[in-house]
């Protein structure tokens, strides 16, 4: 009686193990409260050799693939910190693009479109110049230059250049005589002037990057992750990375430290909080942007 | 002193300590805290003493479904436990103690096809296995001490870039593991057989890995020190209250109510908890029944939460508050369980024990019949079983025989003690003369199998001459060397052949005395005493071949040669003060009204009846005076008359006739 | 109550060592055997004799005998021990009683009395005196035990009697002594041993009167025992 019962117990109990194993169920869990860093990654340069923007990330920051545009308007107010220097540069800049007409490499991709000048361009009533807009891209291994047509251009350095002053925190006023047309007026916020601060330490041979910044809680934020090539002037925007502009960022490690020495000599950090508008009085394909951009440049040792 | 010191601080910086979790949470609820039930080995949450009624092996396991979106059946617990007298070992191990979080967090790597390729991360909290060890101290105080081992696994998806010709980036998973000790202390007191009571450590000491990653210390499982109460208060066997309370305020409270059947019992029992951690104040209840066997326990419980388990929780929370149980938390599902239990038991329940045994008779050998009626030894033996035992007592006495020689079966109700008597036997050959200390070794037993109990005892095992000075017991030596004792005394008669030949045959034993103690007085040269002591005897053989002897010798003697040719004779005993002597009565077999055949003066003989209750003639004879026939018996008679007679001896007990047949 | 008293009596001291007796008159043939001796010598005046000396009267013989304030006349065809002419106490009458118990090793009930039982004239002497003359022995020291009795050493005769039933089986069946010393029981107030004495004696050949006798005394004893037992 007593050692059927537990034969009976045993068998039941092995059928149990065999029959019934799940695994318990795990709890979902969501980021109601925007505790977690927000952390968006996005690969700027696919060919660190390819060298597609002329007028250098250095000194804008731009780094708007501009094949994703039609019409694009971009205001920015720049501070360039190098070894503890810092330069202010203000830059205004428009394209228009043909999307018919693309441009392409030899081995028949599209690497632009022929812009064309619809009109006249004023920012704060002060008058666009017109230059040509001249990309560098690779093609069998060579780098070369052209032109994909002209753009509006006005830039300010430090107590040189254009009249135009990028103002913070504050709205700028775009005018635009389209040739035919009516002219159409109107401005766009500019965001608070974004001064970040990066303590880059190093730990067991590994780069250890912590952004803190003004915090503003904009819309728009985020840092392009750069490196500037051995012997080379310009900068190559790696990475993107957006985030929410709560002041302070730890730069995802792998990110950083996948900037090997032997290729680049220096670290390209741009933080860009950004406004932006589209189509503006029913200006059609036409995207504003203000944006305020620090840029930090660290040499890799 | 410093010790004292240290014990009060640490007490206080448990007590001062708040905020941790109910820690005490097990799956059955309170009910196997009753009554005596085990209903699960191996349960560490709700005490650290378990200290069941388990004798031997016990296993339990616990199996059920969880009830969170979907069902899911899991393995709680498989536990082991292992009693060694005053201790047990337990091992458990728990594959269903687990619990995961999966977080998709905000952060993703965006495609070029600006598709996003979210990161998610991964927290896994599994209770591996625990060993306990438990031991009793008395029937009242109890402790015990487990150790657990944790396993925690914090996982997340990084964003990698893959630099080559090209640039990407992969999601790239890094996990941690951390494993985590965790050991407790506790101790439980029974103040009486209704109400017992145990404090016990939360988190007495826990050894945690530290991570790599800084940020991932605050996922760790949250090991705050506390101390827990316990009581369980049964003023009946259909009844209990029972109830636990943590330093931090969470409680347990747990009544049950038990029906008993002959062999088996079916109880009911429902718990309420209040954790720090959860809401609401009461977090859940835990209903349970039961119903055991001595050997077998079957739980079927459940645990309902009243708050909202729902498919989401914050992260935000998760990662401010963690937690601090594996099993049971703010995100713990409903869940319905199934706990068996089984005891095994491979060695033998002992249902009886001694409590003193105690040598009441030295052993003397040449009594060989004496113990088969008088108990050496008498043994105090107390039930300690449930039931009605029938023990057999069983003894050997060492260096007197080997054999195991067995007492009266006796029968001992339950919680009762009994006198049991130890008889024993004397080998026939036994022929050791020296006197020497033994062991004796008792046992009890009830089953066919092991004994129940054992227990040594010294013993005195004397020599095969001594005797114990009861005069009764003399007897013992004229029975042993009868077969000398009828050649010799055949030899005598066969010698005066024709003297029988001519006499009347009723006066055949009243001749046949004459002749052998004539023949006996001659044959001892010499009247001595060599050891002048009563605690050693002659045997028959032995006296003639000294030619001499005390008393008790001659008397031994002399009895053993008549009782070889069919003369009956009895011992006298004559205890005046200090002097103790023995002299012999013999059967004439003639009737009162035959004496004028033997003498003519009616103080040479007494009367006494047979069995059939006719008169006999019977002769004193004394054995010591080694002369002529007639002297002896007169000598005897004068003796008798005075003592046994005239001063009254034989009524006043100091003079005992004792037959030897 | 009487093996409580026979506990007690365990306690009492040893009787002192019988004394000597002068023969102050012999009257006819008188015979005396000592101790243990298996010869019989003639009885003198002037003898002195030890407390062990055994005295055996024929027909139309006496003699008296005198120890310190004490004088014995053993009148004929009688027989006595000097060691039984003493006064005893009651207690060692109930020692003596006890010895009988124990010489009778079987149970008491088989009695075998009746069995050889010569019928003897009696020669009633009044209401306080049986005498038997003849030349059987047993019955000369019944005579003996009657004399002590009559000189008022109760206790003594009627141990004396016990002891002589005991040597002599024969003389049990002679109702008149069994009731003489029976008597004597119930008058020292020894009603337990006087029952069992009766009851004895109930199994006997008895005459209508005896019988008569006996059941009376009987009833009487079992009362007189309920209500000393109450």
């Amino acid at each position: 009686m007593k050692s059927k019962l537990l034969i009976i117990v045993l068998i039941s109990a092995a059928a149990l193990l065999i029959g019934g194993c799940d695994k318990p169920a795990p709890t979902e869990l969501i980021d109601d409260q925007s505790v977690q860093e927000l952390v968006e990654v996005e690969v700027l340069s696919k060919e660190i050799e390819d060298e597609y923007y002329s007028n250098g990330f250095d000194t804008t920051g731009i780094t708007q693939d501009i094949r994703n545009f039609t019409g694009l308007i971009s205001l920015t107010g720049t501070r360039l910190t190098i070894k503890n220097f810092d330069i202010e540069t203000s830059t205004a800049f428009g394209i228009f693009l043909d999307r018919t007409k693309p441009i392409r490499n030899s081995e028949n991709e599209i690497i632009g479109f022929q812009s064309f000048i619809p009109g006249q361009l004023q920012i704060n009533n002060h008058i666009a110049r017109i230059a040509p807009f001249i990309i560098r891209f690779r093609d069998q291994g060579i780098n070369r230059d052209t032109t994909l047509g002209n753009h509006y251009i006005l830039f300010r350095g430090k107590g040189f250049g254009d009249p135009f002053v990028f103002n913070y925190n504050s709205s700028i006023e775009v005018q635009f005589n389209p040739q035919p047309g009516n002219q159409k007026q109107f401005t766009i916020q500019t965001p608070t002037q974004v001064i970040g601060n990066i303590n880059l330490s190093k730990k067991e041979n590994k780069l250890n990057a912590v952004l803190q910044w003004n915090a503003a809680n904009s819309r728009e934020f985020e840092i392009i992750l750069g490196a500037k090539k051995k012997g080379k002037r310009n900068v190559f925007p790696l990475f993107r990375i957006r985030t929410r502009d709560d002041g302070l960022l730890r730069i995802p490690p792998n990110l950083l430290n996948s900037i090997s020495t032997q290729n680049f000599d220096a670290i390209v950090f741009s933080l860009i909080r950004r406004v932006s508008k589209n189509e503006p009085e029913g200006i059609q394909n036409l995207t504003v942007i203000s944006q305020s951009i620090h840029t930090i440049i660290f040499d890799l040792y | 002193m410093r010790f004292k010191l240290l014990l009060i601080l640490l007490v206080s910086f448990y007590l001062s300590k708040n905020g941790i979790a109910q820690n005490s949470f097990g799956f059955s609820g309170l009910m196997n805290s009753t009554n005596n039930i085990s209903s699960l080995y191996g349960n560490y949450e709700a005490s650290q003493i378990n200290f069941s009624q388990l004798k031997d092996w016990g296993f339990s396991f616990i199996y059920g479904p969880e009830f969170s979106s979907s069902v899911n059946l899991n393995i709680y617990s498989i536990a082991v436990e292992k009693r060694f007298s005053n201790h047990i070992l337990s091992l458990r191990y728990t594959p269903g103690y687990q619990k995961e979080f999966n977080f998709n967090t905000a952060s993703a790597i965006i495609l070029s096809d600006s598709t996003r390729q979210s990161l998610s991360s991964k927290f896994s909290y599994k209770e591996l296995f625990g060993l306990g060890y438990y031991f009793r101290f008395s029937d009242e105080l109890q402790a015990g001490f487990n150790l657990r081992y944790f396993s925690q696994e914090f996982s997340r998806e990084i964003i990698s870039p893959v630099i080559a010709d090209t640039i990407y980036l992969v999601r790239e998973n890094q996990s941690e593991k951390l494993g985590l000790w965790k050991g407790e202390l506790g101790f439980n007191y029974s103040f009486s057989q209704y109400f017992s009571a145990g404090i016990s450590s939360i988190n007495l000491f826990s050894f945690s890995e530290d991570p790599f990653d800084q940020e991932l210390e605050k996922f760790k499982l949250k090991t705050e020190k506390g101390v827990m109460l316990t009581f369980n208060f049964s003023p009946s066997r259909t009844f209990g209250l029972s109830g636990i309370i943590e330093s931090n305020k969470s409680f347990q409270i747990g009544v049950n109510g038990r029906i008993t059947f002959s062999n088996s019992s079916v109880g009911i029992g429902c718990s309420v908890f209040h954790d720090k951690t959860q809401s609401p104040f009461i977090a859940g209840v835990i209903p349970s029944v039961n119903f055991s066997t001595s050997f077998l326990s079957v739980s079927l419980s459940g645990i309902k939460y009243f708050s909202d388990r729902k498919d989401y929780f914050s992260y935000g929370d998760f990662e401010n508050n963690g937690i601090t149980n594996v099993i049971n938390n703010p995100y713990s599902f409903d869940k319905a369980l199934l706990t068996i239990a089984f005891a095994l038991n491979t060695i033998q329940e002992k249902k009886v024990e001694f409590a003193d045994v105690k040598i009441i008779e030295d052993i003397y050998p040449a009594l060989t019949e004496n113990y088969l009626n008088k108990p050496f030894a008498v043994a105090t033996v107390v039930n300690v079983s449930d039931e009605r035992v029938n023990v057999k007592p069983f003894s050997r006495i060492n260096g007197l025989s080997e054999e195991l020689i067995y007492s009266p079966i006796i029968s001992i109700n339950p919680g009762d003690t009994a006198t049991i008597s130890y008889f024993t036997v004397i080998p026939e050959n036994y022929a050791i003369t020296k006197s020497e200390i033994s062991t004796a070794d008792f046992y009890i037993l009830t089953s066919n199998e092991e004994f129940d109990d054992q227990i040594q005892k010294p013993v005195l095992v004397n020599g095969v001459n001594s005797w114990d000075g009861d005069v009764i017991n003399l007897k013992y030596f004229i029975k042993k060397s009868f077969d000398f004792s009828i050649s010799y005394s055949k030899r005598i008669l066969s010698n005066n052949k024709t003297l029988f030949d001519t006499l009347e045959n009723r006066l055949s034993d009243f001749y046949k005395t004459k002749l052998i103690y004539n023949s006996f007085a001659e044959a001892m040269v010499y009247v001595s005493d060599p050891r002048a002591s009563s605690e050693y005897v002659q045997y028959p053989e032995e006296t003639l071949k000294l030619k001499g002897g005390d008393c008790d010798d001659l008397s031994v003697c002399l009895s053993s040669l008549l009782e070889s040719v069919g003369v009956a004779t009895a011992l006298v005993d004559y205890q005046l003060g200090e002097l103790r002597h023995v002299n012999l009565l013999v059967n004439t077999k003639l009737s009162p009204s035959e004496a004028g055949l033997i003498t003519s003066n009616e103080n040479k003989y007494l009367i006494r009846k047979n069995n059939l209750g006719n008169d006999e003639i019977w002769i004193p004879l004394e054995a010591t005076s080694l002369k002529r026939f007639e002297d002896s018996w007169q000598a005897g008679a004068e003796k008798f008359n005075k003592d046994a007679l005239e001063n009254y001896g034989l009524s006043r007990g100091s003079v005992q006739i004792i037959d030897v047949y | 109550m009487k093996s409580l008293l026979i506990i007690l009596l365990i306690f009492l001291p040893v009787n002192a060592f019988g004394q000597l007796f002068k023969v102050v008159k012999v009257k006819g043939s008188v015979q005396g055997q000592v101790g243990t001796s298996e010869k019989w010598i003639e009885i003198k005046e002037g003898n002195t004799l030890d407390a062990n000396t055994m005295l055996s009267t024929n027909d139309n013989s006496s003699v008296q005998l005198v120890a310190n304030d004490l004088k014995f006349n053993l009148r004929e065809s009688s027989a006595i021990s000097t060691s039984a002419i003493k006064q005893m106490s009651v207690d060692e009458l109930l020692l003596a009683l006890a010895l009988d118990d124990m010489m009778q090793a079987p149970k008491k009930n088989n009695d075998s009395d009746a069995k050889n039982t010569a019928v003897y004239g009696t020669n009633l002497n009044g209401n306080n005196g049986v005498f038997i003359k003849s030349n059987d022995f047993g019955i000369k020291r019944l005579n003996g035990a009657v004399q002590l009795a009559q000189v008022g050493l109760r206790e003594s005769a009627v141990a004396t009697a016990r002891e002589i039933y005991r040597k002599y089986p024969e003389v049990k069946g002679i109702t008149a002594y069994r009731l003489f010393f029976g008597q004597i029981l119930v008058d020292l107030g020894l009603y337990q041993e006087a029952f069992e004495e009766y009851k004895s004696i109930q199994s006997l050949k008895l005459s209508t009167k005896e019988k008569e006798q006996v059941e009376e005394t009987l009833e009487m004893l079992s009362k007189k025992i309920i209500s000393e037992e109450k």
